[in-house]
């Protein structure tokens, strides 16, 4: 097993390009299991219909795929529950200047 | 050893009644592997952006045709359709084979189509500006044949694109009905042309072509423009709570019965009260949408207003001043003095001040977009990739917006008062301006 927090921490490489914050950040990351070598990640998108999906889907897999021992990269597109600015961590507020 | 294997999966189904940021179209499966290789829209944008250096650039040298107060002049008409056709339409068909297939989950029906019909459009468009331009009104017929070929390359392949989208979010009816206006523009224009030498339309040329030009800025480029901006906007501002619903649907309708209305009133001469009743229409649909747009940037959660909504906000305040400037030639009868300096200070500003902002702007966003999907994305995860602003220098960016918009400003002024060195003066400002940001988003695409 990968301590959780290290996964966490190779998630923070990936971030929205546009938004400049990383995936963790942003409240996309919705759930991290681990079995057998295998790491199955849920997450989501800020909107559908985001140009951008493909790539951070991938960087995700690319970004855990580092580790040592892991053989299986599971990287599942969810939409429940739905995203919103809420999800939005204290620092990624701050980033975006979000004073609420 | 082997690298672990990677498998991306999306189970459910997104939401159906979106309620963050603006209604999007829903995926089944991966929905950027529909996108469209980056260098179809890509020079489709370049084009566009040289285009809209050299039609300002035109302008600039033939400022005496913006305070002759003659019409349909070969200066006049070479730069309003450079402007809108080799700058404006080159860069929003590119930006349609870009949007479309990620909004409305479809992919393009073409892309060898959307590829050849490049250079026939390319040629049709040179082959326009150049016969207009050297006052060859008998020739015209012939890049204008051209352009209807391209075109409807281009409708052909959206409307085969478009039959297989399966939801509609707002932008969708939008771009529906920009595209059903383009279809109609460049059939008006090819008949205007061909009236040229044959005269056989028992109209007045004049309404004709007043018809046509409203159909094309209000029509086909102003839908798009109103369109797209409820998609990007919401997207990039991080908006929210916005329903695109609550007001869209009532300013689709306002702005899509407007532009109708105005097309036949002009058209037919119906006079000026009806005139009055269809701008009115326009002008409250422009109205309720200005308002949702200052709801969109109200509710948004990310502070900073970046380039693309600064260009956007001018944008809209372009459209704002269009409309009124509008209003003010339909309540001047046409013989007043200063009429003809009111309807070309509205030509401008619609074509520039409004649409033309505004497409720079979100060239500021896609492009940048599409170069680093395609550069930088595969190697997001594995090691540190720039951020999209990162891939222009933004003062350089800011200084160009901000020449433009003073050059905007003061060549307004120019044609209004008809002072020929204030109207060279805002010209030369506006194309140092557009050189900037062609100069700027060029260099990413090569760097
Ligand atoms: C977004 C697209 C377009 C816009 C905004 C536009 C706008 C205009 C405007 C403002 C005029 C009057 C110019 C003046 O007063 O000097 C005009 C005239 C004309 N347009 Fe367009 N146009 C567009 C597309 C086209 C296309 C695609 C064609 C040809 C296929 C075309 C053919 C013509 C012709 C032939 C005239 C002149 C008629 C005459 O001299 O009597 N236009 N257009």
């Amino acid at each position: 097993m990968i301590d959780k927090e290290a996964l966490m921490e190779a998630l923070k490489n990936v971030y929205d390009p546009e938004l400049g914050l990383n995936v963790v950040d942003l409240g996309l990351i919705y759930g991290i299991e681990q079995q057998d070598g295998t790491v199955q990640v849920d997450m989501t998108m800020t909107t559908p219909g985001c140009p951008l999906h493909e790539s951070m889907l991938q960087g995700v897999g690319d970004a855990l795929s580092i580790f040592a021992g892991v053989k299986r990269v599971e990287v599942r597109l969810v939409w429940e529950p739905l995203w919103t600015p809420d999800r939005i961590s204290a620092e990624g507020r701050q980033a975006l200047g979000w004073a609420a | 050893m082997t690298p672990p294997t990677v498998v991306i999966t999306s189970p459910g189904s997104p939401p159906q009644a979106p309620a963050m940021p603006a209604a999007g179209p829903l995926l089944s499966g991966l929905t950027t592997s529909r996108a469209a290789s980056v260098s179809l829209p890509l020079r489709y944008m370049v084009t566009g952006l040289l285009f809209a250096v050299f039609a300002f650039g035109l302008a600039t040298a033939y400022a005496q045709s913006f305070v002759d107060d003659v019409f349909l002049t070969p200066h006049l008409l070479a730069a309003t359709h450079l402007a809108a056709l080799g700058w404006l339409t080159m860069i929003a068909m590119g930006a349609l084979y870009q949007f479309v297939p990620v909004v409305l989950d479809v992919p393009i029906f073409s892309e060898r189509l959307g590829k050849a019909q490049f250079y026939l459009y390319l040629a049709g468009v040179l082959g326009l500006a150049y016969e207009m331009g050297s006052g060859r009104l008998q020739t015209v017929a012939w890049p204008a044949g051209l352009l209807v070929l391209a075109i409807g390359m281009f409708l052909y392949n959206m409307v085969r694109t478009l039959a297989r989208v399966e939801r509609w979010p707002l932008t969708g009816w939008f771009i529906l009905a920009a595209l059903t206006s383009l279809g109609l523009v460049v059939t008006a224009g090819f008949v205007l042309a061909v009236n040229l030498i044959l005269g056989f339309v028992p109209l007045s040329q004049l309404a004709f072509v007043e018809a046509h030009a409203h159909l094309a800025a209000l029509g086909w480029l102003g839908l798009l423009a109103v369109g797209v901006s409820y998609k990007l906007t919401p997207m990039f501002a991080l908006s929210h709570p916005f329903n695109e619903w609550r007001l869209g649907r009532a300013i689709f309708v306002l702005l899509t019965t407007g532009v109708v209305g105005v097309f036949v009133s002009l058209l037919l001469r119906l006079g000026p009260v009806a005139l009055l009743a269809c701008w009115l229409v326009v002008g409250a649909g422009v109205g309720l949408y200005a308002w949702d747009y200052a709801t969109m940037l109200r509710v948004r959660r990310r502070r900073p207003i970046d380039l693309t909504q600064q260009h956007n906000v001018a944008g809209v305040a372009g459209l704002v001043l269009t409309t009124l400037l509008g209003l003010a030639l339909v309540l001047t009868p046409a013989e007043a003095a200063g009429h003809s300096r009111l309807q070309l200070a509205y030509a401008v500003m619609a074509l520039a001040g409004w649409l033309g902002l505004t497409t720079l702007g979100q060239l500021y966003k896609i492009v940048p977009f599409l170069v680093w999907t395609h550069r930088f994305a595969p190697r997001m995860g594995k090691e540190k990739v720039p951020l999209l602003k990162d891939l222009f220098p933004q003062r350089l960016a800011t200084a160009g917006f901000v020449g433009l918009l003073a050059g905007l400003v003061v060549a307004e002024l120019g044609v209004l008062t008809g002072f020929l060195p204030v109207v060279q003066t805002g010209f030369a400002l506006a194309t140092a301006g557009t050189a900037i940001a062609a100069t700027n988003l060029i260099r990413v695409v090569f760097r």
